[in-house]
């Protein structure tokens, strides 16, 4: 990854941070401090390996 | 506690990097990176990762045979010294009563040690315990790869702390930010609310549509966002992981796709199964004019073992076998495009052909991990 910052890099981290923050806030209780739920998909989809 | 489960595990492995960069400039003098990633490595697992006692006995094997078959056994035939390495792995996958002895992560553990033993010649003189140990072990890759390479992975622990810089540390974290996003945002919004509220066992073509592509969907964002997560505790470590998943939607042929996805399991079977099997095909007298055919088969018996290895169920060899098929008739276009100078896409503008490449091949790749899903309604 390139560690220059240029207008467009600094709006794609911009998207990407507003996006992390606002779907894990959406998806995940900030009070709970748990991702469980997600948790159970590394089971799922990895205990076969 | 599996690596990036849950919150624990973050917290955990937040102190960890802090007391890295923290505690370097003492620790640089005094002790190598290497022999300090072999401690985290092994605390973790000992204290923190499922079934650590079998892991332990799991780890005593692997390093006693793979030292004998490095050191002691070198004229030993090496299909029936991989074999040897893979046993437990065999034993623990077909289910042949010895659960007790299994634990998660298992397969990824196994392809390293084989890949040491396979590259031994290259690599024998650069062999030791602790580096050996740290490769297998190291825990951002334990559960689930990316799957290094040992050589790889020393050349990056050999340079010692001036890999903990700043640097890494902002590499490492803007791959944690991207795999967050993909694995508990995009994953998770496409389980909860596409793929979970599908009815598996509907045969209407638009609910199996829906199904195929759901799963896909999530199955990349799941597990590349695992990668990312795991490339990026890594680089955060000093370790460069290699990378796991490229765009795999902008594939435009079946090769170019395991170029693109589960790079590093594509890589150790093209490396460790496909070019033995190609080399012994080749051996046989009767066979040497037949190359599409030694080609054809190699590839489909390396998908084929790769269905086989995710279990014998239905499902999972299916699709490798269709993997295979893909790849097979690829390569037979491929070859009689060569020979005859003849392209399918004739005069189609270039733009248009790789566009309708790519179309087609995400609607095959989406077919065959539907059928991997379990979810396809006439393969149970």
């Amino acid at each position: 990854m390139k560690t220059g910052t240029t207008p467009a890099r600094t709006l794609k981290w911009a998207l990407i941070y507003a996006a992390l923050l606002a779907g894990l806030l959406w998806l995940h209780d900030p009070f709970q401090i748990s991702m469980d739920a997600a948790s159970s998909t590394v089971t799922f989809v990895y205990q076969q390996f | 506690m599996l690596p990036f489960s849950g919150i624990t595990f973050y917290l955990l492995f937040l102190v960890v990097v802090v007391a890295l960069y923290a505690l370097k400039g003492v620790a640089k003098n005094r002790i190598s990176l290497a022999s300090t990633l072999l401690g985290i490595s092994l605390a973790y697992t000992l204290l923190y990762y499922p079934r650590p006692l079998q892991i332990m006995v799991f780890l005593a094997y692997q390093c006693l045979f793979t030292w004998l078959l490095l050191f002691k056994w070198k004229r030993m035939h090496k299909l029936i010294g991989s074999l040897l390495l893979a046993l437990p792995m065999i034993l623990i996958k077909f289910d042949w009563n010895v659960q007790d002895i299994g634990f998660a992560g298992v397969s990824y553990i196994t392809f390293r040690c084989v890949q040491v033993y396979l590259d031994g010649d290259l690599l024998r003189d650069k062999f030791n315990f602790r580096d050996f140990v740290s490769f297998l072990l190291f825990t951002p890759s334990l559960l689930a790869g990316p799957i290094d390479r040992y050589e790889r992975f020393r050349s990056d622990t050999e340079q010692g702390w001036s890999r903990l810089n700043g640097k890494a540390l902002l590499a490492g974290w803007e791959f944690i930010a991207i795999g967050l996003l993909h694995k508990f945002v995009l994953g998770t919004a496409v389980q909860r609310y596409w793929l979970s509220l599908l009815d598996p066992a509907s045969t209407a073509v638009g609910d199996m549509a829906a199904n195929m592509y759901a799963y896909s969907i999530y199955l990349y964002c799941d597990f590349a966002g695992y990668s990312f997560l795991a490339i990026g505790l890594g680089r955060m470590m000093g370790v460069e992981l290699p990378a796991n998943f490229d765009r795999p939607w902008l594939t435009q042929n079946p090769q170019e796709f395991w170029r693109r996805w589960h790079i590093s399991l594509g890589d150790w079977l093209r490396d460790y199964f496909f070019r033995p099997i190609y080399k012994s095909l080749s051996s046989i007298p009767k066979l040497r004019n037949w190359p599409l055919f030694k080609q054809n088969t190699a590839l489909f018996s390396t998908f084929l073992l790769m269905g086989m290895w995710n279990g014998l169920e239905v499902h999972y060899v299916a699709s490798g076998a269709l993997f295979g098929v893909y790849s097979a008739v690829f390569n037979t276009y491929q070859y009689h495009s060569r020979k005859h100078q003849k392209d399918i896409w004739g005069r189609t503008p270039q733009w248009l052909a790789t566009w309708a490449s790519r179309f087609i091949m995400f609607q095959l790749a989406c077919f065959a991990l539907y059928i991997f899903s379990g979810r396809f309604p006439y393969i149970p």
